[in-house]
């Protein structure tokens, strides 16, 4: 092979643009190991570990939507909807058919929010705002805007138990993640992905089927939020269908952001992202155990949002 | 003072590129000049500099006698230059007053006059003889109506300069008249204009002198009567002094198979009747002005565009192509003219741009078979010569003849029976443009059919079989072997017929 040309460099920024949230992750966790009382041990960890299953789930999502340069900020309502006919339906007594029924349904809405972004061509967080309300609307009807609650107490169980010392929920939010990263690394779709992502016309000329890829992009999407859904309301045997998955968008997007997927999409950065919805976490945890009113763990996490853009702005200019 | 501008010796770089490399240009007040050139002739960065959007690097620039450092565009409003763009830069939801007057609204205190505004905005419009109302909201009225407004808006920022960038090209035939006859009023009240078109014929009706720019250089200023359309196209596009020995080939694959047959093909607004055919190891050239439908015609074959008319025949069954998914489907490839838009992924490896559009073929069960990757990129690096450290290498990294091979290989990866390129040596040096024709011949002798476009006729004159000559969306004529002559083509495309 010719090794001619163009020299390899290191560059700076490029390092601090993608794996800048892994060095943020060991920051605060050292940190907080020697300056905070009681943050070394089980209990914590193993909170960090399951209080962040739902901006994981989210956030890696959302990471393959943001690596398309779409958003999809319906992932909150997508949970409370699937939630609660799943709800409904196990309250039933029909346990299998509410699994299934919540999980077509987060696929179908997927497929349509991504077919009428690609085939209409339409900013995606225009038709997933649309989404957004439509889905937290059905979600209030289908129980005139009560809280459900499943009744299964299995279910319920079920999440609370560990495995090998590793909560149950932590096992889940893992191996969707390790799930999605071999999607993305191991198979042609991953290719694709990025490829629209970072040139969309090129991957269309290059015959790439756009409408296939991004229509699946927004179906694993909804399917993750399904999950954290699911896991939500088995958590809590409680289904709110006006405040589940609230806001929880702008956690995932955040997660993604902070974990080195750049916002105008191209290559997706899933572990990148499950370390960055940790680093969130740990604020908070961190913010809490130290008797600091919540709100400021709120100011850090937007200051290192903003950081994290820095970077990514700092790597595609360098 | 015989001029009110000069530009002398004007230089402007880009990292990279060489821009304008001594461009001379000189301006009589109330006379029409046109500026021709081809893509990437300096047309347009001449124009920014005179208009403050680009600083010159070098020369220097005499306005109404003294000489002057534009600096801003508001230096260039100042000094009394306009200039009306392609795109119109105006305000579509504001009323045409408004528009007029942007920015220097007429005051009564602190309020702004709407009265004198309207009043004064209204006798402008009349004294250049237009029937619009000054009340109207800007985009009730067409593109040519705009126009004139945009123009009216110069002259009443008391210009001496107009520069017209391809003010016709979304003009029907009576709108240019309406337009041209303003422009003669301009010329009547001393204004000089500077024209820019793509239409040769618009340019002789219109045009007192003509300035010619090739490759950012200073070709020459001619008088328009003094100039034919022939001698002109060869000063745009001509390069006489370059080789034009036929590039070897052996055609042992070439055969009377026919790949692509395209009939009457009908795509608006550029295509008006498109037939060709190209056979099994045949290289065709499409010639043709810029906007004469080229790319549009190979856009048209590939399924990138879909026509309002005409069949496509791929090996003699006609074919419904919707997507350039459809084109790779029947074994097509497009190398296309902007690589940077087009082409690269950019922050995407070299391995995988170069699999990118043969995916199916190294995946099983969508799983990528890595090994078998590695072994179709090392080929097509080797074989093409791409200089790369590694496969690993992004793109972007790449010099320009590098990722032109990769583009290449990404299409020969999928095995193809037909190629289009599209401008395949633009923007890369000249040993590296070899390299491509060369490789373009093999890919022939391979027995594929392949579409040349190219503006450079000695290019063509090089590397093809036959060649089709457009014009205005039309195939004016074809030329085989070895007829295919720089003379020839700017024949036919000067005079529309063969």
């Amino acid at each position: 092979m010719q090794r001619l040309g163009v020299k390899k460099e290191f560059n700076f920024w490029d390092i601090l643009g993608t794996y800048g949230v892994f060095i943020t992750f060991f920051v605060l966790f050292v940190g907080n190991s020697i300056f905070t009382k009681n943050f070394l041990s089980m209990t914590t960890v193993q909170n960090i570990l399951s209080q962040c299953t739902t901006p994981v789930l989210l956030g890696i999502g959302m990471t393959v939507v943001i690596a398309t340069s779409g958003i999809n900020i319906s992932v909150g309502s997508v949970m409370a909807m699937c939630a609660m006919v799943a709800a409904k339906l196990i309250k039933e007594g029909m346990f299998v058919q509410g699994m299934a029924a919540g999980l077509i349904l987060a696929l179908l809405c997927g497929a349509l929010t991504g077919y009428i972004i690609i085939k209409f061509d339409i900013q995606p967080m225009i038709v997933s705002l649309a989404m957004m309300f439509v889905l937290r609307g059905v979600a209030k009807l289908l129980n005139d805007g009560k809280n459900m609650r499943p009744g299964n107490s299995a279910l319920n169980s079920f999440f609370y138990e560990t495995v090998a010392g590793i909560p149950v929920r932590t096992v889940i939010w893992f191996v969707c993640a390790l799930a999605l990263f071999i999607l993305i690394s191991k198979t042609r779709f991953g290719i694709c992905i990025e490829s629209f992502g970072d040139n969309s016309r090129a991957a269309r000329i290059a015959g790439i089927n756009i409408v296939a890829v991004i229509v699946a992009c927004y179906m694993i999407c909804n399917v993750m939020a399904y999950v954290a859904g699911v896991i939500e309301m088995g958590y809590s045997s409680i289904v709110d269908p006006g405040n589940m998955g609230l806001t929880k968008e702008m956690d995932a997007i955040a997660a993604t952001v902070l974990g080195g997927t750049s916002i105008d999409g191209g290559k997706p950065h899933i572990w990148g992202t499950v370390c960055g919805a940790m680093v969130l976490q740990m604020i908070s945890i961190m913010v809490n155990m130290n008797n600091v009113p919540s709100s400021y763990a709120k100011i850090i996490k937007a200051a290192i949002i903003i950081l994290a853009i820095y970077f990514q702005g700092m790597k595609k200019n360098n | 003072m015989e001029y009110i501008l000069e530009m002398k010796d004007i230089q402007k770089s880009f990292p990279g590129v060489r821009a304008l490399d001594g461009i001379d240009f000189r301006l009589k007040p109330g006379e029409i000049h046109s500026l021709m050139g081809e893509n990437g002739a300096g047309k347009s960065t001449l124009i920014k500099i005179l208009t403050g959007v680009y600083r010159k690097d070098g020369g220097s620039i005499i306005f109404d006698g003294r000489e002057v450092e534009i600096n801003s565009t508001i230096d260039a409003q100042n000094m009394g230059i306009s200039t009306v763009y392609q795109e119109l830069n105006m305000i579509p939801y504001l009323s045409v007053g408004e528009n007029i007057f942007l920015g220097r609204y007429p005051k009564k205190g602190n309020m702004i006059d709407w009265k004198k505004l309207y009043k004064d905005a209204g006798e402008l419009l009349q004294g250049m003889g237009l029937h619009i109302d000054a009340q109207a909201i800007l985009n009730t009225y067409g593109t040519a109506a705009q126009q004139m407004i945009s123009i009216a808006r110069a002259i009443s920022l008391n210009c001496k300069i107009i520069v017209l960038d391809e003010p016709t090209s979304s003009l029907d035939t009576d709108e240019v008249q309406m337009l041209f006859q303003l422009v003669k009023e301009l010329k009547e009240k001393g204004i000089a204009v500077i024209f820019i078109s793509h239409r040769l014929d618009e340019i002789y009706e219109i045009s007192d002198r003509i300035t010619v720019l090739k490759d950012g250089h200073y070709e020459g200023t001619y008088l328009a009567s003094e100039l034919s359309q022939k001698e002109l196209i060869t000063k745009m596009i001509g390069r006489e002094l370059e080789q034009s020995e036929k590039i070897e080939r052996s055609y042992e694959n070439s055969s009377d198979e026919c790949i692509i047959e395209l009939d009457q093909i009908i795509s608006k607004p550029k295509l008006k009747d498109i037939s060709l055919r190209i056979k099994k190891g045949e290289i065709v050239g499409l010639a043709g002005l810029l906007g004469a439908g080229r790319t549009e015609t190979a856009q048209v074959i590939f399924g990138y565009t879909v026509p309002d008319a005409g069949t496509i025949k791929v090996k003699d069954a006609s074919v419904i192509l919707r997507t350039p998914r459809d084109g790779l489907q029947h074994k097509m490839a497009f190398c296309t003219e902007n690589r940077r838009e087009e082409g690269i992924i950019p922050n995407m490896s070299v391995r995988d741009n170069i699999l990118l559009s043969s995916l199916a073929s190294i995946s099983r069960h969508g799983f990528l078979d890595r090994a078998k990757g590695e072994e179709i990129v090392n080929e097509y690096i080797e074989r093409f010569h791409i200089k790369t450290p590694d496969a690993g290498q992004k793109i972007k990294n790449l010099s320009g003849g590098n990722q032109q091979k990769v583009i290449l290989a990404r299409w020969l990866a999928t095995q193809p029976d037909f190629i289009i390129f599209d401008e395949p040596t633009r923007g890369i040096d000249v040993g590296a443009k070899k390299d491509v024709e060369i490789l373009i011949a093999q890919i022939a002798d391979m027995g594929l059919g392949v579409l040349l476009i190219s503006s450079e006729m000695s290019e063509l004159a090089r590397n093809c079989d036959r060649v089709y000559v457009l014009r205005d969306g039309k195939i004016a004529g074809e030329i085989y072997g070895a007829e295919i002559r720089q003379e020839n083509i700017t024949k036919i495309i000067a005079e529309g017929k063969r």
